[in-house]
């Protein structure tokens, strides 16, 4: 699809200037110089506000006991080690305390966020291309019904889903037991376990699959991509799918990587759900792990602050190599 | 709560779909374009329409189904669960409305009834958009009613069976709905333009109005059930005394409220009469209707009064209720007798509260479209008259809501400190910041920006961790520190579950100062959390702030400063008008953010601060998962706290109305 360069990039059309660029244009005249230093002053210390508890977590996470449970602010003891115990699950834990290994979850995570978000992207790109782009009998219909989930808040669903989480674990393992049995094999509480969705990716996956916000996005800018690349492709013998994988999404790079981000994020940083329905160290992210460890860690601050630095950076990282996206995508939707 | 939802839905959406809905469905905009395509491709290109149907609906499949099963499912199968009783913890069994009484008291028979209200006008709202299009295309509407009041009751009926799995009326209900379908058919071949849609808009009605009756008519005979034990004990016991005789079985009462409530609905018609005739023209007419109207609102006033005294005099035989007249009747305890005698009682007298709060808002606006000085005085006078007898009344809530779950109150009271604490902060700060980078800095202004934004972006659990250790118990901690270096002792801050007034009044007057309970203010360890859910939301709206900044024109500050306009009123009355929209938008995040906040309050919960932190988001949570609870229990108030956050919705729509500047 060579013609396809010769477009205007939809994705990128005509920016709107950026708010502080315009604004250096305005000059206001007799500006007072005492003002702007006390200006200065101000957003420095509330910028140290809120710098102040990151640089704390990262000096506690290199000190041992003693010092982190002191007044002192840096670290004279200093103990990287204390990563690699957190990670492992090898700290020196004294009597009470207790270790949890958070490699394990933080692998747990990813894992999960591979299946959410592979998942969940795949589903919206199909579900907003085809609201937007196709004709089927009961589409506004249906979309009508996407939107209805929007003002449900999630506090309503818990027991609901809960509820229908456990009846389909249940009749997932059943239906696998019944077979295995009229197969005439042994039947053993672990040969079925593996289907089971409590306590399993399953839960913790499916009830996310379908973002409505995403699919809301996406199509608001699948509309107004021409109608002249639809054309064209089809005249090149492309289909629907072959021209939402080829042209569609190559097209639409910024909402997808919005979506992709936002995803992330809330599989990141999801509790109340994996708290519900993890009940073993299998599949429980590292969100949990981490809440679990504060409650139950007592005094091992230098062991919490590792935790936290390390179900932190991800997503740092994620916000200083994407930041365009992540302020725009996130600061206007005010989703998280 | 879930009704209104819908309804705000579905309205909207029967607008929205009603523009291109006959063409999507009856494939005319296809059939139209085709024609003017070449004739040889007609073929082709059905078979191609009929593909890429089946493609669309394929392509939509899985988010549909996943949609369905863990998004709309659960609401209904929610609210069907809160309905429930339980045997241990899970639920069992039909039991109406005893879980949210359980919560709320006798309250929840009042909010049955308001929605039952809010029901019907949405009915009627249906019913007017159904006329309008009848008014505008000459079709006749009526028809319609036939085949969706057939269809409605079944469809409810099919909902009970889907979730009580009671199988054996799942065969009426499918004849009914295909009886209403046959009808449906038989009526389109005799109107073929625009029927669906009237026919959507008939079913839903009929819906509506169905739903609205059966809730009346449950709430009803539930609080009459309810109620019957204790006013038997009160006949017999009161059956001596002819002085309160004609009370019971509150006949009375029951014939002044429908009066008055048939008294109002005429004061509408005659009103509404009164306008539509043209008074120059036929002036004996309109002061007929003039004085008709004076003379029925006259009538419902008195009727008022009548219904005041019958419920007071109720009230008074209550009072005589005492434990020696009951005891050789009954072994129920009194306190059990009266308050259930009570419900009866307290629904009347709050729902009269409200009504004449109503009407003396109605009496407020007409006072402005009086001619004379006199009559806008009497008008005014009424109104506040109106407003001071309605709040007497409205004043029993408390009194009703009393029997309910004393816990969900508590964390309902710290939910609205926290949101009154954290949201006007939140905001404020962030403002301040936005306007000081927007406006004062030259370079750094991307550098403070990130900052600002990094708490927003840091993953709650571990930022909420850090907190939790900064706000430690130990006097080394970091918020201990900063208190000592004010000469402050250390604080348990996420465990001492006084207010925090309680503990600066200790702090300054010494270990026995005790403050009266309504100055305590909000506990120690929200007062933590409120600290958290600044530091992290005041630079999100900072930055969303600064966005809202720059839609500013520049030429607005020019003018105002050629007009001579300070630093301070060009902010208050060009800078923040042309911002609202964006204020609009981050305080209805922010309320109902707060409302519904969780993670980080989750993780700064201490054990022992015996839930001083203990939001209503919270507290549903704990009972679910501490798992000795009833999951119907759960249900139920995650339904309240649902309902909570959508009146908050709506009231700020209300007020932003008028005050919100769109371009």
């Amino acid at each position: 699809m060579a013609e396809i360069t010769g477009v205007p990039n939809v994705a990128t059309a005509a920016p709107r200037p950026r708010a502080e660029e315009r604004a250096e244009t305005v000059e206001r005249p007799r500006r007072n110089h005492v003002f702007r230093i006390i200006t200065y002053l101000v957003l420095s210390a509330a910028a140290l506000i809120y710098i102040a508890p990151f640089v704390w977590m990262l000096s506690r996470s290199v000190m041992n006991q003693a010092e982190a449970n002191s007044a002192i602010f840096l670290p004279t003891d200093f103990r990287l080690q204390n990563y690699a115990e957190v990670w492992s699950g090898t700290q020196s834990a004294s009597s009470g305390d207790v270790r949890r290994a958070f490699g394990t979850y933080l692998w747990n995570t990813v894992r999960l966020e591979v299946i959410t978000v592979t998942l969940q992207t795949l589903v919206s790109l199909f579900a907003a291309y085809a609201f937007a782009r196709m004709k089927f009998p009961g589409r506004d219909m249906l979309f009508g019904l996407f939107l209805m989930t929007i003002f449900v808040p999630s506090v309503i669903l818990l027991v609901p889903n809960l509820v229908t989480v456990t009846r389909l674990s249940q009749a997932s393992v059943g239906a696998c037991e019944s077979i295995l049995t009229g197969l005439g094999v042994q039947v053993t509480p672990q040969s079925c376990s593996g289907l089971k969705w409590l306590d399993n990716w399953p839960a913790l996956v499916f009830p996310f699959l379908a973002s409505t916000f995403s699919i809301f996005l996406l199509r608001q800018f699948f509309k107004q991509i021409p109608e002249d690349l639809w054309d064209a492709a089809r005249i090149d013998g492309a289909g629907h799918t072959r021209f939402l994988f080829q042209v569609v999404v190559p097209i639409s790079r910024a909402p997808v990587l919005t979506t992709v981000l936002l995803s992330f994020i809330g599989v990141w940083s999801a509790l109340e759900w994996p708290i519900l329905v993890t009940s073993s160290d299998a599949w429980r992210p590292i969100a949990v792990a981490l809440q679990q460890y504060r409650t139950e860690g007592g005094q091992q601050t230098q062991y919490i602050m590792a935790a936290s630095v390390i179900a932190l950076l991800p997503i740092l990282a994620l916000y200083f190599i994407t930041q365009k996206q992540f302020t725009e995508g996130i600061a206007t939707t005010g989703l998280k | 709560m879930l009704p209104l939802a819908s309804i705000i839905i579905s309205v909207g959406f029967l607008r929205d779909f009603s523009s291109n809905r006959m063409a999507t469905l009856a494939g005319e905009v296809g059939q139209t374009r085709q024609s003017r395509e070449p004739r040889q491709t007609a073929h082709s290109g059905i078979t191609a329409k009929r593909g890429e149907a089946i493609l669309g609906l394929l392509f939509v499949a899985p988010a549909t189904i996943v949609t369905i099963v863990f998004g709309l499912y659960p609401v209904l199968l929610g609210f069907f669960i809160s309905m429930q009783g339980n045997k241990g913890v899970l639920p069992d069994g039909f039991v109406g409305l005893d879980q949210f009484v359980r919560a709320i008291g006798s309250l929840a028979y009042l909010i049955a009834l308001a929605v039952a209200l809010i029901l019907v006008s949405a009915g009627y709202a249906l019913f007017r958009a159904a006329m309008r299009r009848v008014d505008h295309r000459l079709n006749d509407f009526a028809p319609y009613l036939i085949p969706a009041f057939i269809a409605a009751p079944f469809s409810m009926l099919l909902a009970v069976v889907m979730f009580t799995g009671s199988f054996e009326y799942l065969i009426p209900c499918l004849i009914g709905i295909g009886v209403a379908i046959f009808f449906y058919i038989a009526l389109r071949a005799r109107h073929p333009v625009d029927n669906l849609a009237l026919s959507l808009n008939s079913f839903g009605m009929a819906l509506y109005l169905l739903m609205a009756t059966f809730l009346v008519l449950f709430t009803f005979s539930e609080m009459a059930s309810y109620m019957q034990p204790a006013l038997d004990v009160v006949t017999t016991a009161m059956a001596g005394d002819r002085r309160y005789g004609y009370i019971f079985p509150l006949d009375d009462q029951f014939i002044a409220f429908g009066g008055l409530i048939a008294g109002l609905a005429a004061v509408f018609a005659i009103h509404t009469t009164y306008r539509k005739v043209p008074r120059d023209i036929e002036p004996g007419k309109a002061s007929f209707f003039g004085a008709l109207r004076w003379l029925v609102l006259f009538a419902v006033i008195m009727l008022g009064a009548y219904l005041i005294g019958a419920v007071d005099a109720f009230r008074a035989t209550l009072s005589e209720l005492t434990p020696e007249a009951i005891q050789p009747l009954t072994r129920t305890r009194i306190e059990t007798v009266v308050a259930q005698a009570n419900v009866w009682h307290e629904v009347f007298t709050i729902s009269l509260g409200i009504l004449l709060i109503v009407i003396a808002y109605w009496f407020w606006v007409n006072a402005k479209e009086r001619e004379t000085n006199i009559g806008t005085a009497t008008f005014l006078l009424a109104s506040i008259l109106l407003v001071i007898g309605g709040w007497l009344f409205v004043g029993e809530l408390p009194r009703a809501a009393a029997a309910g779950d004393e816990e969900l109150y508590r964390s309902l009271l710290r939910t609205v400190a926290y949101a009154a604490v954290c949201v006007p902060a939140e905001l404020g700060l962030g403002l301040l910041l936005a306007y000081l980078l927007f406006h004062e800095v030259k370079w750094g202004k991307g550098f403070f920006r990130t900052v600002f934004f990094l708490p927003y972006v840091a993953p709650t659990v571990a930022t909420a961790a850090v907190f939790a250790m900064m706000f430690t118990l130990r006097p080394t901690g970091v918020a201990n520190q900063i208190l000592d270096t004010f000469g402050i002792p250390a604080q348990q801050w996420l465990r001492n579950p006084d207010g925090i007034f309680q503990v600066v009044a200790e702090i300054i007057g010494g270990r026995n100062t005790v403050l009266p309970p309504f100055l305590v203010g909000p506990p120690l360890p929200l007062v933590s959390a409120m600290i958290y859910s600044i530091w992290v939301f005041s630079g999100y709206n900072a930055v969303i702030f600064l966005a809202g900044l720059g839609s500013v024109p520049r030429d607005m500050y020019e003018a105002a400063q050629v007009d001579g306009a300070g630093h301070w009123s060009t902010f208050r009355h060009i800078v923040f008008p042309i911002i609202s929209p964006t204020t609009y938008f981050l305080t209805v995040l922010a309320v109902i953010g707060t409302f519904k906040a969780f993670n980080h309050i989750y993780v700064l919960r201490d054990e022992g601060s015996r839930g001083a932190m203990d939001t209503t988001m919270v507290y549903i949570y704990e009972t679910l998962r501490e798992g000795a609870t009833p999951q119907a229990y759960t249900a139920a108030i995650s339904f309240l706290l649902f309902g909570i956050i959508l009146l908050m919705t709506v009231i700020q729509n209300r007020i932003s109305r008028d005050r919100v500047f769109y371009g």
